[in-house]
């Protein structure tokens, strides 16, 4: 059996049992989904009570499809699936189905979970590597495929790639990243549902040697083949960033778990030693997910562990502290004698330089001037691996042209520079501009501060490889 | 599958069999012998009870430790008998051990396991409350390096009492992390292992003494 995503992912044929001319049906936004997009690939929607589904013809049946199908999508009724999966069986071409029907083994009603078995026993036999049931399937940015019933999420570009267990989170994770300053473009997307086949590890390997996925995203509640999981992002990990929001932390979240999916969640610091085996790194939520994604996708990790806070503001400045403090392996920059004087020379007076060393408040009377000024300062200190920029731009100063400058000043630097502008409506234009050149910015003071955190801890386990850090 | 304990001199045993040091040890099967023992092996000494029933040493007063002189291992060798006597009634004894106390020490313990999803498990931590209350541990998937094996070391809340604190001089780290990684080894190699428990592990400035052994093995069919 072939342990790849690729039959998925890059279907010759796909056939769609169950499409509608409804709108209010499943079957209906699946072939809405794979004709209205950027997808070119021959689509075959199947119903016997239609001559023909959004300008597309219209198939009886399964086996009266004459043309090569590799991918069968399901969206009819669960008592109907089980016929559809011998009939894909008995054709012979099929190598990929995708469950999209609900009413199986996450019902916990014993015949369904039946049924559930018996579709995987036929698949099994004919080699047809199944995602789902009750799942939503694949998106792919780069060839536009989308398998999914979702209408709204966006299809932006980018070089992370997303599996998910449950579809609720995995959309969420995609209109979170939609819904940045700047979108946040993803790759592809995998939803497994019930998980009676593809699982986290398939989508792991696939994305692993797929060179279009820079880092991967997974949400899971349970990896059943934990040594291979091991084994496989041990081999991924040092190429690509492996984030992991994996729930089960306490005894609640995992009953829920097991009640969603039915899933064993197992003993949560055996995770975590797993995962930091590996280098994986786990993610506290859905921010800090998204945080983390969005710093790795648009700037070079740290060559160190030695960050330096820039801050126009105490308050914000404090809690970016703080959270740096509770991790003893970040250190705030050492700024040289000549670096602090050359700072007292571009910063408002009452600035208070390295106190403590690494930290610079260049209060609320710092303008556009001192802000950039003081950035290429500490950017050109070789005791500095990263910088955390903070500002609450006053009323006098512009959100927008300080944008600008702050992009300009951290242009060419080779260390990661995380922003927060503090001030809601009023700074959300600015965040777009410093996000279009690539200066990721985040919510708030720790927010950045924690995504530094995570930074460090991926050139942390990159050289710990003893290999060459990727920047 | 079914799996069956090794009492201690067996756990013992299996270690030293696999490269794992061991404190000298021997077992007493009469006061005279302890003493004996006792002496050769040279005060203080420690005194435990050895069965195939008795799971929980301590809690029948089979232990007895820091005995200074040969009175004192001949009165405890009679106390531990008749107070198991009593607590584990026809529990079928195999002997009294008797091995070397060990002074200044730390006590740690080292776990092993093998989890479902994952396979084998290392888990470390203090003795006693730390263990118990505070939970404070750290977990760890073998094959352990020597740099996995020293993290879980200092990941864990009370490493300062490993370290040294407020003028007491540190205990032997790089021995606990080669103890680990020895552990850690014999899980990769020795798959009918379910559990290995050594607890406590006497850590001093010297050495790690493995103490207290508690095996169990699976039972092929």
């Amino acid at each position: 059996m072939e342990e790849t995503l690729e039959h998925f992912y890059n279907p010759d044929g796909i056939a769609v049992v169950g499409a509608s001319q409804n709108p209010s049906k499943a079957g209906y936004q699946v072939v809405r989904n794979l004709t209205q997009r950027d997808y070119h690939g021959a689509v075959y929607p199947v119903n016997p009570g239609a001559d023909n589904i959004d300008g597309l013809k219209c198939y009886p049946s399964l086996s009266s499809i004459e043309n090569h199908v590799s991918l069968v999508l399901i969206t009819t009724p669960a008592a109907q699936v089980v016929g559809i999966m011998q009939e894909a069986a008995d054709r012979g071409d099929v190598k990929a189905v995708v469950v999209l029907s609900a009413g199986f083994s996450e019902t916990k009603v014993p015949e369904n979970a039946a049924m559930e078995k018996k579709l995987l026993e036929i698949a099994r036999g004919a080699k047809i590597r199944v995602l789902g049931p009750n799942c939503t399937g694949v998106i792919d940015t780069a060839t536009g495929l989308d398998t999914t019933i979702e209408p709204t999420v966006a299809q932006n570009r980018g070089g992370i790639s997303v599996f998910s267990q449950s579809g609720a989170l995995g959309a969420s994770i995609l209109c979170f990243m939609d819904d940045q300053p700047t979108p946040l473009g993803f790759n592809k997307w995998t939803h497994s549902g019930n998980t009676c086949d593809i699982d986290v590890l398939d989508a792991l390997n696939y994305y692993g040697n797929d060179p279009s996925t820079k880092n991967i995203l997974i949400y899971s509640e349970a990896i059943n083949k934990g040594r291979e999981f091991i084994e496989a992002a041990q081999r991924i990990s040092p190429q690509k960033a492996i984030l992991v929001l994996k729930v089960g932390r306490t005894e609640l979240g995992i009953k829920a778990a097991y009640s969603h999916t039915g899933s064993l969640a197992g003993v949560d610091q055996v995770y975590e030693a797993a995962f930091r085996k590996v280098g994986a790194l786990r993610m506290a939520g859905l921010e800090d997910m998204i945080d983390t994604a969005k710093a790795l996708e648009m700037q070079p990790l740290p060559k160190g562990n030695r960050i330096c806070i820039l801050t126009e503001a105490g308050g914000p400045g404090s809690m970016a502290m703080d959270e740096i403090g509770a991790f003893p392996m970040i250190k705030l920059a050492e700024i040289s004698a000549a670096g602090q004087q050359r700072l007292k020379e571009v910063v408002p007076p009452i600035s208070l330089i390295c106190q403590p060393m690494g930290y610079i408040d260049i209060t609320a009377a710092a303008m556009e001037e001192h802000h950039t000024e003081a950035l290429k300062c500490v950017l050109a200190e070789d005791g500095v691996d990263g910088v955390i920029l903070l500002s609450v731009p006053p009323t006098f100063l512009s959100p927008e042209s300080l944008a600008r400058s702050l992009a300009l000043a951290a242009r060419d630097s080779k260390k990661p520079v995380l922003t927060c502008l503090l001030a809601g409506k009023w700074v959300r234009e600015a965040r777009k501009i410093l996000e279009e050149a690539r200066l990721p910015t985040f919510d708030t003071a720790d927010r950045a501060a924690r995504t530094m955190i995570n930074l460090v801890k991926r050139q942390q386990y990159l050289s710990s490889l003893g290999g060459e850090v990727r920047i | 599958m079914s799996t069956h304990p090794l009492i201690e001199t067996e756990a013992r045993h299996y270690l030293q069999s696999r490269g794992i040091s061991i404190p000298e040890y021997r077992l007493a099967t009469s006061p005279q012998e302890a003493v004996d023992h006792a002496k050769a092996l040279d005060f203080p000494v420690v005194l435990k009870i050895v069965s195939r029933e008795i799971v929980h040493k301590s809690d029948v007063g089979g232990v007895r430790v820091n005995l200074r002189t040969a009175e004192e291992v001949a009165e405890a060798y009679g106390s531990i008998l008749s107070s198991v006597s009593e607590r584990a009634p026809g529990a079928k004894i195999d002997g009294v051990l008797v091995a070397r106390h060990v002074e200044n020490a730390l006590e740690v313990i080292i776990g092993a396991t093998v989890d479902k999803q994952f396979g084998p498990v290392i888990m470390f931590g203090l003795g006693g409350i730390f263990v118990e209350v505070f939970k404070d541990v750290t977990f760890g998937t073998p094959p352990l390096s020597r740099p996995e094996a020293e993290s879980m070391v200092r990941d864990i809340q009370g490493y300062p009492l490993i370290k040294g604190v407020r003028g007491q001089s540190g205990k032997n780290e790089p021995a606990l992390t080669n103890l680990l990684v020895q552990v850690s080894d014999l899980m990769m190699k020795d798959r009918d292992l379910a559990e290995v428990d050594l607890n406590p592990v006497l850590v001093t400035s010297e050495d790690a003494y493995i103490a207290d052994a508690r095996i169990i093995i699976t039972n092929r069919p």
